[in-house]
């Protein structure tokens, strides 16, 4: 069957646009991504928002758990991983600070991504953990 | 000639205006003042944007709107899966105009191309709305946003019931202190006021409803619903959303969708949509509410 040409280029932004809203859910659903971001037009439907989630990185060392404080200049990949926080990625992220001199001495890594949810009973705002992963520097 | 003749002959021009010029025109309009992040994409647009108003003819061609469709797609593949939506709407609505001048009766796709893209875009918002989020209909959401979002602040102070600027500004430094994960803050307490809350819920719920309704007669076949009952849909939806929520940008872009959708006879309705451009400007920049709520509260 021969597609009719007007058609096809008629409708094919209005696919395009369907598409991604799609995958985007499709993303939302497996990776938790941010509801907010990537053209699915779940903006202003939830307060899981970017900018109402958190990153944190927790270091360990001989059963020992600190906070890693990380570098202003990791605001970007934090705010890439707090929208789409894909294990396979924190798993990079964790590697990529490995390389740090201040983690030398560390043996694990783990990174969290945290959502806030808000009680409208209590009006209270409580951060909630979305994903973690964990990375050994022998991994 | 006075004022009023000046005025009165530029509304009756534009009303016998055709869409094929009109739609790429204003779309161009918005190309030139739709702020991206990259400065080397923000040159492109603002030279994409003036090479299509300044030399006659080059708004109809198909050339310089896959043009814009790459600069805008561009920008998506470096923001990953950042960009927020209306990022994303403008490229679909530059690779929408692309299509249309590529085709013998661009005016006749870019109008099923508009309505369908609104219908569409706006059954995703609703499905998110009523159905995907958990803290939507329940009027979380508009609660801490009335509460916590800086763009809100009018409006909560106009009609949260005595919530003050220090109270309100409390409030948000006490999210910063909960996304501070040097703090170890696992949860804060907000201050509200009783009205706040049957306010959220009479948001989210008239925002849901007109979102549903733009999108079953955004998307039901054309000859089913009448013109007037859709423009006036998507018309009171940026009229009463933006003015609580004054997001340019989707506002905008939605604006010009609407107008190229409309009928060629409908010359009225799209000086509607023009008109409601900008209130939607207005509504970002003059800030009304603040005035109302000064001389109110």
């Amino acid at each position: 069957m021969k597609l009719d040409d007007r058609r096809v280029t008629t409708y094919l932004p209005v696919v395009v646009l369907v598409l991604f809203a799609l995958f985007q859910i499709d993303r939302a659903h497996r990776f938790d991504q941010s509801p907010w971001q990537g053209g699915g037009f779940g903006m202003f439907s939830t307060n899981d928002r970017v900018s109402l989630r958190q990153l944190r990185v927790v270091a360990s060392t001989d059963g020992e758990e600190v906070l890693v404080r990380l570098s202003p200049r990791l605001r970007g990949a934090e705010k890439r991983l707090a929208s789409l926080p894909r294990e396979r990625d924190l798993v990079d992220f964790a590697r990529m600070l490995f390389e740090q001199d201040e983690l030398a001495a560390v043996d694990t890594l783990r990174v969290e991504v945290w959502r806030t949810e808000f009680d409208s009973a209590s009006s209270t705002a409580r951060l909630v953990k979305l994903r973690e992963a964990t990375h050994r520097r022998a991994d | 000639m006075g004022i009023r003749e000046d005025v009165g002959g530029a509304i009756e021009r534009f009303r016998s205006l055709e869409p094929i010029d009109l739609v790429p025109r204003l779309t161009l309009v918005f190309v030139l003042i739709y702020r991206v992040d990259s400065s080397t994409l923000q040159f492109a647009t603002i030279v994409l944007g003036l090479t299509g108003l300044v030399f006659p003819g080059l708004h109809r061609s198909r050339f310089l709107w896959l043009a814009t469709t790459a600069v805008f797609g561009v920008r998506i593949l470096l923001a990953g899966h950042n960009l927020d939506n209306h990022g994303y709407l403008i490229t679909w609505w530059c690779l929408a105009l692309a299509c249309a001048y590529s085709l013998d009766d661009p005016e006749r796709a870019f109008r099923t191309q508009g309505r369908l893209m609104i219908g569409w875009c706006f059954l995703f918002a609703t499905l998110w709305k009523g159905v995907l989020a958990h803290d939507y209909v329940s009027g979380d959401f508009f609660h801490l946003a009335y509460l916590n979002d800086h763009r809100l602040i009018d409006v909560t102070r106009l009609i949260g019931g005595g919530l003050s600027d220090a109270t309100l500004a409390e409030n948000r430094a006490l999210i910063r202190q909960l996304r501070d994960a040097s703090l170890g803050l696992e949860s804060v307490t907000l201050t509200s006021t009783p009205r706040i809350h049957p306010l959220s819920l009479l948001s989210a719920w008239w925002t849901v409803i007109i979102e549903a309704v733009v999108t079953v007669l955004f998307l039901l076949p054309v000859r089913r619903v009448p013109a007037y009952l859709r423009d006036g849909s998507l018309l009171l939806f940026s009229v009463t959303t933006y003015a609580i929520v004054p997001i340019m940008g989707f506002g905008l872009i939605l604006m010009v969708m609407g107008i190229a959708q409309t009928r060629p006879q409908d010359g009225g309705t799209r000086l509607a949509y023009v008109l409601a451009s900008f209130v939607i400007v207005f509504y970002r920049y003059v800030p009304w509410l603040d005035w109302v709520a000064d001389r109110v509260v």
